[in-house]
């Protein structure tokens, strides 16, 4: 019994003899495919450039261009295509030179049916096979990036909550106020006694000193949300990866305003020494400058998964070995070294791995959260950002104290 | 007397803005604290009738810092603030003998005032029960 599949699916067969098509043909028809022929190189591109077709049938020997012309060029051009070398001759160099070209299969004439039907069925499954990993890897990819903004989000509404709800209250402080000094201007618009008309002066001028306080209070709450949109835009706009000359320190600040809430509670950061909590964002980026050719959007990425896997790191060791009362520390330094290549430092205090925890640690897939809460690819994620710099990135592990990155930017 | 009220938060705006609209509209004396352990160690040495603390700071949380201050004065009420992230805890806090809770951001500070205000009035008549029941057992 023959299971239809619901579509036929088509393989062209390329081979400068007719007799040979015509086999083939009758061969795959017998097993309910549909069949396209060429009988050279440039024929069987158009069709294929015309078509989807998943299989190919190759001949080696054929004027013009040869089999193995073919293959690379409609291997290039169509990844996806699948494609079976056949040959008058059995030669090993050239079958391996196929495969190293992306050939699924090697066959020699004459052709006996079933080997033909074998070498066909199994690279169309790998096909599918392959195809189907490659979309698992990037819908998982996809899931890290949603997982990533989902814990930056959480973040951000709270760090957004602070300075919006000091906004707000002194705003309604300050209608207040006006309505005070309506009433103050009513009183002294009765002619009060001088001692009344002193009283309310003073406490008009104590109104007024106040009103300072409150609007430099309100701008300094928006320049805080200032602060977090643009480091936010900076990590979500993904579409395009151009460098330019960049301030490193800005994307690390970025990360450190982005990743803050989930460290403020349990410790603190230090950048260059300096208390993050004691910096104020605009002036560092201006006192503190290094510049290197890079995508800022990328770096801060980079830098918010490495902060967010120290505290996540952090918090399982605080868990498991019950230091409740120990405080969070991630130490940050940025330098240039004489060679001019720029080294960021990043150390933290999360109890460092197990030995073999640390030579897989950039494996993608490797993951040592539990079940459900990595999809093991941030730190593939970040060795692909520093490979797109020409960086470098490695770790030094201090098992029972904390891990240090070490990665460097070349001038 | 002066009602002595004190507001704890790590962020020094947020204690800023109470104090600035409390003492506009009534006659507490108002202080502000980012540390919530110095904050309890004024605490402990009385005279605080009121406390306004945030339910997540650096040095302690809410609940411990409650139960301290319950500790220290059974009498002190104490007001919790919490952001939509951390209402979880606010029944834990209610449960450990916290007066009330507000949400931040404040919707109206208001609504604040007038919460306080409650509260402080509740304290008032704890006092007088207070004061009766030593007088009962005097007697």
């Amino acid at each position: 019994m023959t299971v239809e599949p619901a579509t036929k699916q088509t393989i062209i067969i390329v081979d400068d003899e007719k007799n040979v098509r015509d086999l083939f043909i009758r061969y795959l028809k017998a097993e309910n495919f549909n069949c396209l022929t060429a009988s050279n190189g440039n024929e069987a591109l158009d069709i294929l450039a015309a078509e989807e077709i998943p299989l190919m049938l190759c001949d080696i020997n054929m004027d013009g261009m040869s089999g193995i012309d073919l293959l690379n060029i409609a291997r290039k051009k169509y990844p996806e295509l699948a494609v079976i070398m056949v040959s008058g001759v059995d030669d090993r160099n050239v079958a391996r030179m196929a495969l190293e070209l992306g050939a699924s299969g090697y066959l020699i004439k004459p052709v006996p049916r079933t080997s033909l039907i074998i070498q066909v069925l199994n690279a169309l499954r790998l096909r599918e096979l392959s195809l189907s990993k490659e979309a698992n890897t990037r819908m998982l990819i996809h899931q890290e990036k949603l997982a990533a903004i989902g814990r930056l989000a959480a973040g951000i509404i709270h760090e957004l909550n602070t300075p919006t709800t000091y906004i707000r209250g002194n705003l309604q402080t300050f209608a207040r106020y006006s309505a005070s000094f309506n009433d103050y201007l009513k009183k002294m618009a009765a002619n009060p006694e001088k001692e009344e008309l002193e009283n309310i002066r003073k406490k008009m001028a104590t109104l007024l000193e106040t009103t300072d306080e409150i609007s430099a209070a309100a701008l300094k709450g928006t320049e805080r949300i200032m602060n977090i949109v643009s480091s936010m835009r900076g990590f979500v706009v993904d579409s395009h990866r151009d460098k330019t000359e960049i301030n490193i320190f800005q994307p690390m600040i970025d990360a450190l305003i982005l990743t803050r809430n989930r460290f403020k509670h349990i410790g603190r950061a230090t950048l260059d020494g300096h208390k993050f909590k004691d910096i104020n964002p605009k002036n560092f980026v201006v006192r503190n400058r290094l510049l290197i050719s890079a995508n800022s959007q990328r770096l801060c990425q980079l830098f918010v998964i490495l902060f967010n896997n120290s505290i996540d790191a952090w918090q399982t060791f605080a868990n498991e070995s019950q230091k409740e009362q120990a405080s969070f520390h991630l130490e940050i330094s940025i330098r240039k070294q004489e060679d001019g290549n720029v080294i960021c430092q990043v150390r933290d205090n999360s109890g460092g791995m197990e030995a073999d925890t640390a030579v897989q640690v950039f494996e993608p897939f490797f993951t040592t959260k539990e079940g459900g809460k990595g999809t093991g690819l941030g730190m593939s994620i970040c060795q692909q950002i520093v490979r797109e710099h020409n960086g470098k990135i490695f770790l030094k592990n201090y098992p029972g104290s904390g891990v240090c990155w070490n990665i460097s930017f070349p001038a | 007397m002066k009602i002595n009220l004190l507001i704890i938060d790590d962020e020094i705006e947020i204690g800023n803005t109470l104090k600035r609209y409390l003492e506009l509209e009534t006659d507490y004396q108002i202080t502000v604290y980012t540390n919530p352990l110095e904050a309890l160690e004024k605490i402990k040495k009385g005279s605080v009738q009121i406390v306004l603390s945030d339910i997540m700071m650096p040095e302690i949380n809410g609940i411990d810092l409650l139960r301290e201050i319950k500790k220290a004065d059974g009498l002190v009420q104490v007001i919790m603030m919490t952001a939509f992230s951390t209402v979880d805890k606010v029944i834990a806090c209610l449960e450990t003998g916290a007066a009330d809770y507000i949400m931040k951001p404040f919707d109206d500070l208001e609504e604040v005032k007038k919460l306080i205000d409650q509260t402080t009035e509740k304290l008032s008549r704890w006092r007088k029960l207070a004061v009766a029941s030593q007088r009962l057992n005097i007697g």
